[in-house]
């Protein structure tokens, strides 16, 4: 406990230094940004970052994305208890009770609730993922190949169970990122696959290129599809300050606190279980075992922290495996874990026995705890001159994201084949949102592709082909794949339940 | 269902499933020394496409016999439905707008290098505009040229990127705004 509170304390030294500050600093801004805009989401604006990181340190790096994440579960909060316009998915549950408590006269207590649940979130998220890393890190030291693979397909299928959206479409989405994963040359035989005789497809497909393509320009064409707003919005948010609740209020709804808190976390660390699941299951929670249930919806205090603290919590939850077991557990830590890659940096275990490494993640630690003090203190006071970017026009704000993406895509290798890619996946995501596929998935399969088929090929040698004993036969890996056929197995059972009831009642 | 309504649905499966058989086809034919008693660079790519074809197999029967099975869906599906359907089904769809987005950026894309990034980007970004509703003409004129400005500036000033010049007479303006920017 010692050694990490010292690590922690030279983590702070690591982040204090000017640059460091400076790309935090940015990073909260661009996602308070990025969330109050209707046009953008978090993880299209982590994408559109990304680029900028390639000419940067590895750390600062780090934080600016991290800080961005943590800032953009807070940012949307204003706009939905103010204009009721939920910047973010993730603020959805805020309409309910923040812009009811708005619409009784009291706006000001609500963006109060939000601040306080937002602070009290981030920071035990902080403490979490200080406290969990390590012990996560030592478990994972004792993995080989078998383990690994079942990790990875474990993480994949629950983010496949966990979709908002058809499970099939899911695996299906799934299985494509997987198989652009694989074009190119083989690592182990060295053969080349899937390249049609092209010899750029040789080096494989980048997977920033996907993740730009499909979050960045997929998400644009398909806000198109639907009609930019056009007009700003006018509205304003002149003489509102934030009211901080007095702490015999706070005491009040102490259990909401307490149960949206072990929500957040815990679903964090499941891979799939993004900000906003976290928010609506916190929410649902409230609203199946909170004291006040029956009074949600109508501008409650348990209505706006529930939400607000779990997405918050989960920031925390969703870097555990992400930095002990390199395993993006949301399309936001799955940027994250690309900014790594690009450094040459592969988060796991072994992060946490070099001192190197084990500073720069103290480091990531250190910089998560005042990026919640930051965005806190940027809401505080600014947040009036920040929800002015509502004035822009979406079809403005559209045309400058994909600017940006064409950029990015080309100042990497100066090369137009990548900004090709960009626009090819862009149309892929656009079509893939438009038939109900989810992107996820296809971006989670194609980073962790390669890692996922290494382990699994090299199990498979190491134990002669026998993938009942490679999987099922070693005590870590075999419970991990019978999580990965339950977390599969969980949605279908309900299927079938729901069916034998539909056809009982006739 | 009408009998378009549901080629419609099944068209993306039987695409998906159809381009699955072909990539299996390939993957069946790689070039490499088999080694006995050990997997090759094909097994895991077949595994994926077998999988792959497997699901858009029983979604393609599943929708051509119009079953009323339903979708198996994902754990938070109706949890987010029901929560705000406006951000799961959109209202309004205008596809038609997204593929004039789409052409665009084709053409950008194509322009790019003969054009340079200075010129193309300024039209690619007043068009973009226009297509996305935005009407005030001087006003969206106005923000393409100073977007194309500040990227130019950033990425050639300070990131030190090599952008595309365009050949001609556009070289001449792209040079000619390098001057203005003071880009050497």
């Amino acid at each position: 406990m010692i050694e990490i509170l010292g690590n922690l304390g030279l983590g702070f030294v690591h982040v204090l230094a000017p640059a460091n500050v400076t790309a935090l600093l940015i990073g909260l801004v661009v996602g308070m940004l990025v969330a109050i805009l209707p046009g953008l989401t978090l993880v299209m604006g982590v994408v559109l970052v990304l680029p900028f990181t390639y000419g940067m340190a590895l750390l600062p790096s780090i934080i600016m994305l991290t800080a961005m994440y943590v800032s953009g579960t807070y940012g949307g909060a204003f706009t939905s208890i103010l204009f009721r316009i939920p910047g973010e998915p993730l603020d959805v549950p805020l309409l309910w009770d923040g812009y009811t408590m708005g619409r009784k006269g009291a706006p000001a207590k609500a963006l109060g609730w939000t601040l306080y649940a937002a602070l009290w979130g981030g920071l035990l998220t902080a403490t979490a993922m200080v406290l969990l890393a390590h012990p996560f890190a030592r478990f994972a030291l004792t993995f080989d190949a078998p383990e690994y693979f079942s990790v990875i397909l474990f993480g994949l299928t629950s983010v496949v169970a966990l979709a908002g959206t058809s499970m099939t479409n899911a695996l299906i989405s799934l299985f494509v990122g997987l198989l652009l994963s694989t074009v190119g040359v083989d690592e182990i035989y060295g053969v080349q696959r899937f390249t049609f005789g092209v010899p750029v497809l040789a080096d494989g497909i980048k997977y920033v290129t996907i993740m730009v393509g499909a979050y960045g320009l997929g998400e644009v064409l398909g806000r198109l599809e639907q009609g930019f707003q056009s007009r700003p919005v006018k509205r304003s948010a002149d003489g509102i300050k934030t009211e901080l609740p007095t702490l015999s209020e706070v005491w009040k709804v102490r259990s909401a606190f307490a149960r949206s808190s072990l929500i957040g976390v815990l679903l964090g660390i499941v891979p799939g279980a993004g900000a906003t699941i976290t928010s609506f299951v916190s929410y649902g929670a409230e609203r199946q075992y909170g004291k006040r249930k029956a009074l949600l919806g109508t501008g409650i205090p348990e209505g706006i922290v529930a939400p607000q603290i779990a997405s918050t919590a989960s920031v925390g939850g969703h870097m555990v495996p992400l930095l002990t077991l390199g395993i993006p557990g949301s399309g936001a830590t799955a940027i994250i874990l690309g900014a790594f890659l690009l450094h040459g940096v592969q988060p796991g275990p072994q992060l946490f026995t070099d001192p190197k490494s084990a500073a720069l993640v103290y480091a990531i630690f250190a910089s998560l705890f005042l990026s919640v003090l930051g965005m806190c203190a940027m809401g505080y006071f600014w947040i009036r001159s920040l929800v002015k970017v509502m004035d822009a026009p979406e079809a403005v704000v559209s045309a400058f994201v994909v600017l940006f993406c064409v950029i990015g895509a080309f100042s990497e290798r100066n090369n137009l084949y990548d900004v090709w890619m960009i626009v090819i996946f862009g149309i892929v995501g656009y079509l893939f949102d438009r038939f109900r596929f989810p992107i996820a998935p296809l971006v989670l399969g194609a980073i962790l592709g390669p890692e996922a088929e290494t382990s699994f090929t090299t199990s498979m040698i190491s134990h002669r082909n026998d993938w009942a004993g490679a999987f099922f036969g070693r005590p870590i890996s075999c419970v991990l794949m019978i999580l990965t056929i339950a977390a599969l197995g969980f949605p279908l059972i309900r299927h079938v339940l729901r069916l034998g009831r539909a056809w009982r009642a006739g | 269902m009408p009998v378009l309504l549901k080629l419609r649905r099944i068209a993306p499966y039987a695409i998906i499933l159809a381009l699955s058989g072909y990539l299996y086809d390939l993957a069946l034919h790689f070039d490499y020394q088999k080694v006995p008693g050990r997997i090759g660079p094909d097994a895991w790519p077949r595994i994926i496409l077998v999988l792959l074809m497997a699901i858009c197999a029983y979604q393609v029967l599943r929708l051509a016999l119009q079953r009323k099975t339903g979708e198996v869906e994902g754990v938070l599906q109706s949890l987010e439905e029901e929560a705000a359907p406006s951000l799961v089904h959109p209202e309004t769809e205008h596809p038609w707008l997204a593929w004039a987005g789409i052409a665009l950026t084709f053409g950008y894309l194509l322009a790019f290098e003969r054009v340079g990034f200075f010129s193309a980007s300024f039209v690619y970004l007043f068009l973009l505009m226009l297509v996305g509703g935005y009407r005030r003409v001087l006003t969206a004129l106005g923000i393409a040229l100073a977007a194309s400005l500040a990227f130019m500036f950033v990425f050639m000033k300070i990131v030190y990127v090599s952008l595309p010049l365009g050949r001609g007479p556009f070289l001449d303006v792209s040079i000619g705004v390098m001057k203005v920017l003071g880009i050497h």
